[in-house]
């Protein structure tokens, strides 16, 4: 689990079904279908299906958990072909702070 | 190696070992040290244990602590053996306590070694006059109390104190205590505190999709600040989600359930910003959603010195802090702003304010103020403990309980008395549920915020609308009609 990146997607509205059914047929978690999509998928998957690379940052990627969470570059990707008109935006989520 | 209980080195073995007293008595003739003979019986002749730690230190041992009566150390799996002509063995235990101690797949377990039944053990030569005897020392199994401990300086306890503050007590004793209403929290984890049962609380909790050991929580943020909305209700039904690496995943998840209140005690800080970073406009409409589509009336916590968002969203309730003291000034306790909480116009969303109403939060330099239960030995509770106030909470690393504040306890304390709303009056929208707050709150004249903002006669920077009351939210709640806005006739 600590390898899959998660993400956000952003769908084309009214199609967050089909985007679904797209990301887990190209080997992407689905873990939530709403609003937007959250999936998860490892390192190679990321680069493989969308061209990202990943650094480690510093800050915790959950509390609790000292390791660095993964920095994507670039931070927006461009949409593969698969995928055209039916997601609109892929964006990785950060750590947030505890108050 | 130096290592936390929960990070043991695996082929270490960790020593007490029990320096030799002046007299013929052993301390390990009787069922406890103390039975054999008085202390001052028992007690080494001086000199004696640093002489012992000498001889450790010269067979190759690392000595850590060296006491009147024992010394701490430890060695290699191999030293050990050859320095005392024994074998130790690996054994695992629950790192926490579980009920009726049986073992839970559930809950952490750390692997040790021990000494291995029927072999030798042979002090060597040089340490005989020094030492009666040494054990490896297993990791000690981690209780939480029902009943916090009691540091002498002032802070308020959970229930009591924060219900009474927020003048929510008063609710409770007319029967609104928040009894079918379901409230949603996301956060690092929610550990079954003993506090929890013993108080009879509805304390349920369930992982976010990419979250795991649900009933851990290794940081101890949500497992203290989810008291705050026992406090100001106490019969909601409360489910706790533990994050993952996905903070909008964890919120969805809650959304999910659709409680009728969701609180945040997190965000991120975005100062400066004049447009919201685009990896977090899934979490926007997230909110969003939550808010507008599903009508659950969602508080985040402010910040304690952040730009906070999604406080700054406008459908949320943005929750600041309030400081209150034991002394009354007229007919109300002595309130000022918290100079830990946060306060700021948000440059993303123009015209919006943060906070739009406060609980209660502690002050500079770390917001030390209530008495809440944690996972034991988590990082909260040892991170704390040790110092003095106001830098240290005065309580132990692995008691259970931490004092702290900050406006992540202020946002689960309004999402209580949010509940109590909902009781009352099961129809009112976020919009009213918010109006309702800020238009019954108490009126906090005094101090600044973080960001130095004044607090002053009616609304103001630091405080908004003012402290809650919930009291007074109740009353004003029930007289309340919602309507659809179709059924409001046209202004004349």
């Amino acid at each position: 689990m600590r390898d899959a990146i998660p993400a956000e997607v952003l769908a084309e509205p009214g199609r967050e079904g089909r985007a679904a059914k797209s990301l887990r047929w190209l080997g992407f978690r689905v873990l939530h279908v709403g609003a937007t999509i959250s999936v998860s998928g490892s390192r190679e998957l990321w680069l493989r299906v969308f061209g990202i690379s990943f650094t480690d940052a510093d800050e915790g990627a959950s509390p609790g958990q000292e390791a660095g969470f993964p920095k994507p570059w670039p931070e927006e990707p461009e949409i593969p072909s698969e995928l055209k008109g039916i997601v609109n935006g892929v964006y990785f989520t950060e750590p947030p702070e505890f108050f | 190696m130096q290592a936390t209980a929960t990070e043991r080195a695996t082929e270490t073995v960790y020593f007490e070992a029990a320096v030799r007293p002046r007299s013929d008595i052993s301390v390990f003739e009787e069922p406890s040290a103390i039975q054999a003979a008085s202390l001052d019986e028992l007690a080494p002749p001086a000199g004696r244990a640093t002489q012992a730690a000498i001889e450790f230190q010269r067979l190759g041992l690392t000595i850590r602590h060296v006491g009147k009566y024992s010394i701490s150390g430890e060695c290699s799996r191999s030293l050990w053996e050859e320095t005392f002509h024994t074998r130790v063995t690996r054994r695992t235990q629950n790192l926490y306590d579980t009920e009726a101690g049986e073992p839970s797949r559930d809950r952490a377990v750390i692997s040790y070694l021990s000494h291995a039944p029927g072999e030798p053990f042979t002090i060597p030569d040089s340490l005989t006059p020094l030492v009666e005897r040494a054990y490896p020392q297993p990791p000690p199994q981690l209780l939480g109390a029902p009943l916090p401990p009691q540091p002498s300086y002032f802070h308020l306890r959970v229930p009591d104190d924060v219900a009474l503050v927020l003048r929510a007590s008063g609710a409770h004793e007319h029967g609104v205590t928040g009894r079918g209403v379901l409230v949603a929290m996301n956060d690092t984890g929610f550990y079954k505190h003993p506090f929890y049962e013993w108080h009879g609380y509805n304390y349920n909790v369930t992982l976010a999709p990419d979250a795991a050991h649900m009933e851990q929580d290794e940081n101890g943020h949500g497992t203290a600040e989810a008291a705050n909305i026992f406090a100001a209700a106490r019969d909601v039904n409360f489910v706790g989600v533990k994050m993952g690496g996905n903070a909008t995943l964890a919120f969805k998840t809650a959304a999910d359930l659709y409680p009728a209140v969701m609180t945040n005690s997190w965000g991120y800080h975005l100062p400066d910003r004049r447009a919201l970073p685009n990896f977090l406009k899934p979490l926007e409409i997230a909110v969003e959603d939550a808010v507008r589509d599903r009508g659950i009336t969602v508080c985040f916590s402010g910040g304690n010195g952040q730009v906070a968002f999604p406080a700054m969203m406008p459908e949320v309730i943005a929750v600041g802090g309030v400081y209150a003291q034991a002394t009354l000034q007229g007919a109300d306790l002595d309130l000022m702003a918290s100079d830990y909480a946060s306060s700021f116009d948000s440059l993303i969303y123009p015209g919006r304010h943060v906070p739009d109403v406060c609980g209660l939060v502690g002050q500079q330099p770390k917001g030390i103020y209530i008495m809440l239960p944690v996972q034991p030995g988590c990082e909260i509770d040892a991170g704390l403990a040790g110092g003095t106030f106001p830098t240290g909470d005065q309580t132990t690393p692995s008691d259970g309980w931490a004092v702290i504040s900050g406006t992540s306890a202020a946002s689960p304390q309004i999402a209580g008395v949010c509940a109590l709303l909902k009781q009352v009056q099961p129809g009112l929208s976020p919009e009213l549920v918010k109006a309702v707050l800020k238009s019954s709150a108490r009126d906090v004249q005094k101090g600044n915020s973080h960001m130095g903002q004044p607090a002053g006669p009616g609304h103001d920077g630091a405080t908004g609308a003012g402290l809650v009351d919930a009291s007074a939210a109740c009353v004003m709640a029930r007289s309340i009609t919602p309507r659809d806005l179709s059924t409001v006739p046209p202004p004349r």
